[in-house]
């Protein structure tokens, strides 16, 4: 993992508010401190539509009261406010209730090194406003490449962020970041209707974003292959998931690890750890230090240093995500309250290879909605994508419903794609599940 | 526009007469150019010193004026300075204690200067004249001409009143807050033996905005939120259900008296307790009746995001062309509402300083309007319909949703049943979606019950309903006289920003859905 060291401008404000908690009496304390520049550039119709540019700063004071806990945000940071801001923070925690499972982190497990990880791009500062527009126009200028094209939204967006940690358990930790996002929002002409789809990249570098074009031209290709789209037949399928919309899939898996929901048995993974819960193609991990991600991170959000993660080793349950008070209560380690970039191993093949291996079957595309049973293990989630036929995507489908439980879910992937989704912090690649059971017509 | 996963959120955007004060009249002209001021004036409101109206910003009318001015000084069409200080408070009680308490106070003001459809924006979390007006610099750069502008003379506008300004939840002691949510923990414990965990979840807010607009029209209000969730797990023979209910509004601490808490436990427990015997269904299409209340969550994904104005003013939405069209039966009205007392989705006045009201969104079976912000409402040639709403001063407002509901028809809920010879009975919800374009739409149903041969059978739960809005719209075939608005927490999610509203329906039949169930 590499690293440079920086000026922390939330490191100071962070330390500012710790002398001021130290001075009121207060022991126990975390305080988090974030400061960000946002802006926004977004174009429609080859002109800009929206500007908007924001500096913005805000303290989170997490306070250990005499066995009681409350955590304060502000982001009024004069200093008379701050004053009489902790001084109410102080006294409505003395309210609630004691809880001797409410401690800070042991400090054995937080992070006490302000070197940040290289996520921040030392060219940031060059980059100007007429940039901004340009790398917008262009994209969208690629989306209009289809007469069948009504409207194409891009956005350009970055973002220079500060965040820092400062704990009397000798939490030390801040972490400077860039983020470059770049998208398009599609909507093609379809008699009455006008489907839509988009695209979006991400990236810790400007270069990193790539050619502005091709995001225009694979935010239209996915909205025009929108067009003509319909009902299938409900049945039992083979389905593959594309990489990028996996990740959602896999958010409703990972309700069941967290610390929280196990331990008010609202988890239907409890008492699952070394057990298979999915088939052995699956491995998961969470790897903090991959720094393309936008997850990457070298402590959380309590402070605890950074560290790889086994979740799932070929099917069987390695790991839950428990942050350090769940982690107490159920007289487990604490691994993480949250993870940082979910990535699997192995796979083979990109999308078009797993296609082509299927004769009859169906890709999701995208998610439309749904929710999932953290208790039961119970999901149910509209979908749209693409009817499969002998190695080929053939007819677009919408108003598609997946159902099913994790439990039995997860056991019928059969393959997994060498194709990671590598724009945001759930870095799956496409998955095949067979015989399972969606509704349309 | 991603989903979140809270229980009440109505995600995406992708999750009455107008109410003017009698005797309102407009003491000046502004000096702006622009349209009529929305917010009508009394005399002796206006006749006040501003600053001293809202003694809790303390800007001075001058500095107001100052940072507008730069806000207008690139030759924009209109500029609006919107001010915001919120504090809220959330009391989370599990395994019977309340041992965790969050307090949040925000403060900033945000600078909107439009040019055409063209919207600079920035904000200042610091209240000094030098930060606000480099904020009010930073916005008028995208517009690119010389100014105007004429000093603008500041009127007080009035408010209607749909729920109590001078309402403070800070003001109401912890003790209390305290003391109802362990009575909630304790009576739904009590209430039977197979709950096992309790959680209870208290929040509120005390909002207040202050928005002045090149108009001239500076609008003062106070809007205040309350919620609370309860949720229970419960295990019987060796298997555990889990089940929720909330109860939100704008209403003081009093909204909890005995009688809503006892709602708010028992429901909780039914809904956890009655998980046991229910089942998945079969999935495919079928017929669906969708129980007054909560069930307003199909207009608000099938029709009330698709006549946001913005999407049809970029010719993006599905319904972009029905205006004045027959869209469903005569008996199908469907209305967005900012005047119902005390609703979580009721506003006096919009975040663009126009006035909450009631829109007809399909009148008598014909699309009769979409909802406007000034933007939307300037493209088209018409008033807003006061429906420019944002989620805090770090965002620009665009049309959203208020309270979404159908009104009552000419059939009964139980002869609605007993037409529907296999289908589902729809009851709760969590959460739903809806592609703008496409016009398809889900919700998530968490409890129902079967219906067999014209009769409620058995209880079902957790499946995803999926449709197309226009499409749904000619299926609505039966509307019963017994009009529910729901009073859960929901939040609408668009573009990133979450707004709370409120939604309801009487008893509905939908001829045709979607229903995600077993193979």
């Amino acid at each position: 993992m590499s690293a440079t060291t920086y000026h922390s401008k939330a490191l100071a404000l962070a330390d500012q508010l710790g002398d001021l908690l130290k001075k009121a009496g207060v022991q126990h304390t975390l305080v988090s401190a974030r400061l960000a520049r946002n802006v926004e550039t977004q174009v429609r119709a080859g002109k800009v539509e929206k500007l908007q540019e924001a500096q913005s700063a805000g303290v989170t004071v997490h306070l250990y009261v005499d066995g009681r806990y409350a955590v304060h945000s502000t982001s009024d940071l004069r200093p008379n406010e701050l004053q009489s801001f902790l001084r109410d923070a102080v006294a409505l925690t003395r309210m609630l209730d004691v809880d001797p499972d409410r401690s800070l982190p042991d400090a054995a497990l937080v992070a006490k090194s302000t070197d940040a990880l290289s996520i921040f791009d030392p060219n940031y500062g060059a980059l100007t406003t007429d940039t901004r527009k340009q790398l917008a126009l262009q994209v969208e200028a690629a989306c209009h490449h289809d007469k069948r094209v009504i409207s194409a939204t891009t956005n350009f967006q970055d973002q220079d962020s500060d965040w820092a940690l400062v704990g009397s358990n000798g939490t030390r930790a801040a972490q400077r970041a860039t983020l470059y996002t770049l998208s398009a929002d599609v909507t093609a002409a379809d008699g009455d209707k006008r489907p839509e789809d988009g695209w979006q990249v991400n990236s810790r570098t400007l270069a990193g974003l790539g050619k502005a074009e091709a995001i225009g031209l694979e935010a239209t290709e996915r909205a025009l292959s929108r067009v003509g789209a319909k009902k299938d037949a409900s049945g039992s399928v083979t389905l593959i998931v594309e990489n990028r919309a996996a990740g959602r899939l896999l958010s409703y898996w990972l309700q069941a690890t967290l610390g929280s929901n196990l331990q008010q048995k609202r988890s239907f993974l409890e008492g699952m750890t070394g057990k298979p819960v999915a088939s052995p193609q699956l491995t998961l991990r969470d790897v903090p230090g991959l720094i393309g991600s936008p997850g990457a991170r070298s402590f959380d959000r309590e402070g605890l240093a950074a560290r790889d993660l086994t979740l799932i080793d070929q099917g069987v349950l390695k790991n839950y995500l428990l942050d350090w008070y769940y982690a107490k209560k159920l007289k487990l380690s604490p691994t993480t309250g949250a993870f940082s970039t979910l990535t699997t191993l192995g796979g083979n093949g990109n999308l078009a290879k797993l296609v082509s291996g299927i004769d009859h079957g169906i890709l999701v595309t995208a998610f439309n909605g749904g929710n999932s049973n953290s208790l039961t293990g119970d999901f149910s989630l509209g979908f749209q994508g693409r009817r499969i036929e002998k190695g080929a995507l053939t007819v677009p489908l919408t108003e598609m419903n997946l159902t099913g439980n994790h439990l039995a879910f997860w056991h019928t992937l059969k393959a997994v794609g060498a194709d990671p989704y590598t724009h945001g912090s759930l870095q799956l690649p496409s998955l095949v599940f067979e015989g399972v059971a969606v509704a349309g017509t | 526009m991603t989903s979140r996963f809270d229980p009440f959120q109505s995600d995406r955007r992708h999750f009455l007469g107008l109410a003017a004060a009698s005797g309102a009249a407009l003491l000046s002209r502004p000096l702006w150019a622009g349209p009529e001021p929305t917010a009508p004036v009394r005399q002796d409101q206006a006749a006040k010193t501003p600053a001293l109206i809202n003694p809790s910003f303390g800007i001075p009318i001058e500095d107001l004026q100052a940072i507008m001015a730069i806000a207008m000084s690139r030759g924009a069409t209109f500029a609006d300075l919107y001010f915001e200080r919120t504090r809220s408070v959330v009391l989370m009680l599990e395994d019977d204690k309340i041992s965790r308490a969050s307090t949040e106070s925000d403060l900033g003001m945000g600078v909107r200067v439009v040019k055409g459809d063209a919207v600079g924006y920035a904000f200042s979390e610091i209240l000094d004249l030098k930060a606000m007006k480099q904020a009010a610099a930073t916005a008028a750069a995208i517009a690119d001409g010389k100014s105007d502008a004429k000093p603008m003379t500041v009127q007080v506008g009035k408010l209607p009143k749909y729920y109590d300004i001078d309402y403070r939840y800070a003001a109401v002691d912890l003790a209390k807050k305290k003391a109802l949510v362990q009575d909630i923990n304790s009576r739904c414990k009590q209430k039977d033996p197979r709950i096992v965990k309790t959680t209870v979840a208290y929040s509120d807010s005390d909002r207040e905005v202050l928005i002045l607009t090149s108009e001239g029209v500076l609008t003062h209000d106070q809007q205040p939120m309350v919620r609370v969730i309860a949720n229970c797990v419960a295990e019987q023979k060796g298997r555990r259900e889990t089940g929720l209910y909330n109860i939100a509004s704008r209403h003081g601490f009093d909204l909890f008296d005995a009688k809503a808490i006892a709602r708010l436990c028992d429901e909780a427990v039914r809904r956890t307790v009655g998980m046991f015997d229910a089942v998945t269904p079969k999935g495919g299409e079928m017929p669906v009746v969708l129980g007054a209340g909560p069930s307003g969550i199909l207009l608000h994904e099938a029709i009330g995001h698709g006549m946001e104005a913005d999407f049809n003013r970029k010719n993006t939405s599905i319904y972009a062309t029905k205006i004045g069209k027959p869209v469903a039966e005569k008996f199908v009205t469907i209305v967005d509402d900012a005047t119902l007392p005390d609703a979580r989705g009721s506003i006096h006045v919009d975040d663009e300083g126009t006035l909450g009201q009631r829109t007809v969104l399909v009148d008598g079976g014909s699309m009769a309007s979409y909802l406007h912000d000034r933007i939307s409402a300037h493209h088209y040639g018409l008033k807003s319909t006061g429906s420019g709403r944002r989620e805090s001063f770090r965002f620009v407002p665009m049309p959203r949703m208020r309270s979404t509901y159908m009104q009552p028809g000419p059939h009964h809920r139980s002869e609605i049943i007993a037409s529907v010879k296999k289908g589902i009975y729809c009851e709760s919800f969590s959460n739903g979606q809806v592609n703008i374009g496409g016009g398809d739409y889900t919700f998530f149903l968490k409890t129902g019950y079967l219906i067999e041969d014209g009769k409620l059978g058995r209880p079902i739960k957790d499946v995803n309903l999926i449709g197309n809005g226009p499409d749904t719209l000619t299926k609505i075939s039966m509307v019963a006289n017994d009009l529910v608005i729901d009073e859960g927490g929901w939040t609408c999610g668009k573009n990133g920003q979450s707004v709370p509203v409120s939604q309801g329906m009487p008893t509905v039949l939908v001829k045709s859905l979607t229903v995600g169930g077993a193979a």
